[in-house]
């Protein structure tokens, strides 16, 4: 019997019961189906996460002190370490306050951060509109702000804010420029900032204390080394790894990897268990199936057909019946990715890869579960199968 | 055409053997009309199965159409079936998703004729047995008569050596038994050997031959002097060829 053949059998017997025929499916199109959404998912999430850790700045390294380890920095320690430390290209003190900053009657909470003209540089956060500040201005711990464009929105609905003046927790402040978009990374939103001086900031929340110390190294493959050089010289000072935290972006971009890659992989096994119950589902119906038809099998067998006509009979009705399912899943996984997409506003993002395996997997489970009731038909006796009731 | 020589069929093994035939020798000529008579558990379907190579006998030769079958393995016997064999069953056994057009083709698809030619020997089968103007009925719209008669069409189709019935009319009422045992007398008067197992007296004597079976044993193998003459009662099948 030629496989052309067989597959009008297999559609003959699957037609003449449809509702059992998509029920079957149903397993391996919810399989298939949670399979390509969740992994696309996961992959979404990757890319984002990614994208918004590359956000901070290229090659930034951040130089967070432990307080609970009794270890605090100052705006000098930047100079020492830009000093100690020649692969570096620019170090950045940055202190971080809570503030309330207030344009005639509208008031806003913010975050002010006191940096460095090298902000725009080591941040990759260039200004809209006027300008950043310079050293000079540091220099002079001057009253000017740079604006986030959340800040902007919020204080100024619309009108431009640079040339105008603001108050900083009752401080005034010229506003000089205005930062571009970037939007949330890791859950923040880093437009919702005011930058000003350091030393202004200093004053303005009365604080020698600086939360972190930025810097960028002279090119990206000297970022290794000079986290190296920071770590010895912190080891060397403290006698403690634990006391200053010097984390690097690309470190923190592969940390941020391997965690949303085992989220994929953990999203892809759960849903693969479910395409393996859909495939047990599938065996299932097949033996049920063939104990249903043995008195069919019986009458073929009796009519010439031989054991590999029979197991082809019954492989094809299972292999159809997974693929088909696979092919009902993908539009169903694919669809549901961008429903998520859409509802969630969760990036998402469909690879040919999880597409394709899902499908050969679910046509390998197709072959899998369908082998040992196929075989099991083609291995009666067709004097008992004839007798059968 | 049928040669059964010293044929004993014996199942299980040790303690529960059971010997079903025993020393069973047989000929039937090309174009006989043999009836194979006895009560249930007298060996009967043990002999049938060995005649329609659906089963090897334990010792013994059966040589079908010139070719010794005893010694062939399940996939040999599964060509002679389709080639050599046609079955009717007691239970007709059309399967149910296929219409008879569909039944019919069955023994070509599994001998791998390409579709045109089946379809055209099929129709000319059920042609033959009065059902051309039905051969797109699924078997449920067919009366037991006429799904028997798609039957013998799917035995036919396929121009075997010979035509083995089962209990051919057991489920039939007597007026469709009389109708199929009257296609049987005419597809013998042309030519076609036929061998029909049956416990029913009545329809073995429409044969030309009797054989008797009791304990395993061949114990009777007579001509019957005068066969019956089965004349179907204005059926739909003479309707069809008038």
């Amino acid at each position: 019997m030629s496989i052309q053949e067989g597959i009008r059998m297999a559609w003959l017997s699957l037609a003449g019961n449809k509702l059992r025929t998509f029920l079957t499916m149903l397993g391996v199109i919810i399989g298939v189906a949670a399979v390509i959404a969740l992994v696309s998912i996961g992959q979404g999430a990757t890319n984002e996460v990614t994208s918004q850790v590359q956000s901070l700045g290229a090659n930034l390294i951040v130089i967070t002190p432990s307080v609970s380890a009794g270890v605090r920095f100052t705006v000098d320690d930047a100079a020492t370490i830009a000093a100690r430390v020649p692969e570096l290209a620019q170090v950045m003190p940055v202190i971080t306050a809570p503030v309330a900053a207030q344009y005639g009657i509208t008031s806003y909470d913010t975050t002010v951060q006191g940096v460095t003209e090298s902000f725009p540089v080591i941040r990759d956060f260039p200004v809209a509109s006027g300008r950043f500040f310079s050293a000079a201005d540091v220099q002079d711990a001057a009253n000017v702000a740079v604006l986030g464009q959340t800040v902007s929105s919020q204080l100024f609905k619309g009108l431009n804010p640079v040339g105008r003046t603001i108050t900083i927790n009752g401080q005034p402040f010229q506003v000089i420029g205005l930062l571009t978009s970037k939007g949330g990374s890791l859950g923040q939103n880093q437009d919702d900032l005011i930058a000003i001086p350091v030393t202004t900031a200093e004053r303005l929340v009365r604080t020698r204390y600086v939360a972190a110390i930025y810097a960028i190294p002279k090119s990206a493959d000297l970022s290794a080394v000079a986290v190296g050089h920071l770590e010895n010289i912190f080891q060397h000072q403290y006698q403690n790894d634990q006391a200053v935290t010097v984390l690097a972006q690309d470190q923190l971009l592969s940390t941020v990897n391997s965690v949303t890659t085992t989220l994929t992989l953990m999203l892809a096994a759960i849903a693969g268990i479910s395409l393996l119950v859909g495939g047990i589902g599938i065996m299932n119906i097949m033996l049920v199936s063939v104990t249903e038809r043995t008195r069919e099998i019986g009458v073929r067998k009796a009519l010439g057909a031989r054991r590999r006509d029979v197991l082809q009979q019954f492989l094809v009705e299972s292999v159809f019946l997974a693929g088909v399912g696979g092919l009902i899943g993908i539009f169903l996984g694919v669809g549901g990715a961008r429903l998520i997409s859409g509802l969630a506003g969760w990036a998402t993002r469909v690879s040919m890869g999880s597409v394709l395996l899902a499908f050969v997997f679910s046509a390998a489970v197709g072959v899998g579960f369908g082998l040992w009731p196929a075989m099991r038909a083609a291995n009666l006796n067709p004097i008992e199968a004839l007798r059968y009731e | 055409m049928i040669d059964l020589q010293h044929v004993t069929k014996i199942y299980g093994q040790g303690d529960v053997r059971v010997t079903a035939l025993e020393d069973v020798s047989l000929h039937v000529e090309r174009g006989e009309m043999v009836a194979i008579m006895g009560p249930s558990g007298s060996g009967k379907s043990t002999l049938m199965n060995l005649i329609g190579c659906l089963d090897r006998p334990t010792t013994g030769k059966y040589v079908l159409a010139g070719r010794d079958v005893s010694t062939l393995n399940d996939n040999q016997l599964a060509r002679v079936r389709n080639r050599e064999i046609g079955f009717v069953f007691q239970t007709f056994n059309l399967l149910p998703r296929l219409n008879a057009l569909q039944n019919v083709e069955l023994p070509l698809v599994y001998r791998g004729e390409p579709r045109a030619a089946r379809v055209r020997k099929a129709m000319a089968a059920l042609e033959m047995v009065g059902l051309g103007e039905r051969m797109h009925h699924h078997p449920n719209q067919l009366s037991g008569g006429q799904q028997q008669r798609v039957a013998i069409a799917r035995a036919l189709v396929g121009e075997p050596s010979i035509l083995l019935a089962d209990e051919p009319t057991g489920n039939l009422d007597s007026r469709a038994g009389e109708e199929i045992m009257a296609i049987f007398q005419e597809l013998n008067q042309q030519g076609i050997t036929l061998v029909l197992v049956t416990h029913d007296e009545r329809v073995a004597r429409h044969c030309r031959r009797i054989i008797r079976v009791l304990d395993g044993r061949l114990v009777g193998d007579a001509p019957v002097a005068e066969p019956l003459r089965a004349v179907p009662v204005n059926s739909d099948r003479e309707a069809a060829q008038a």
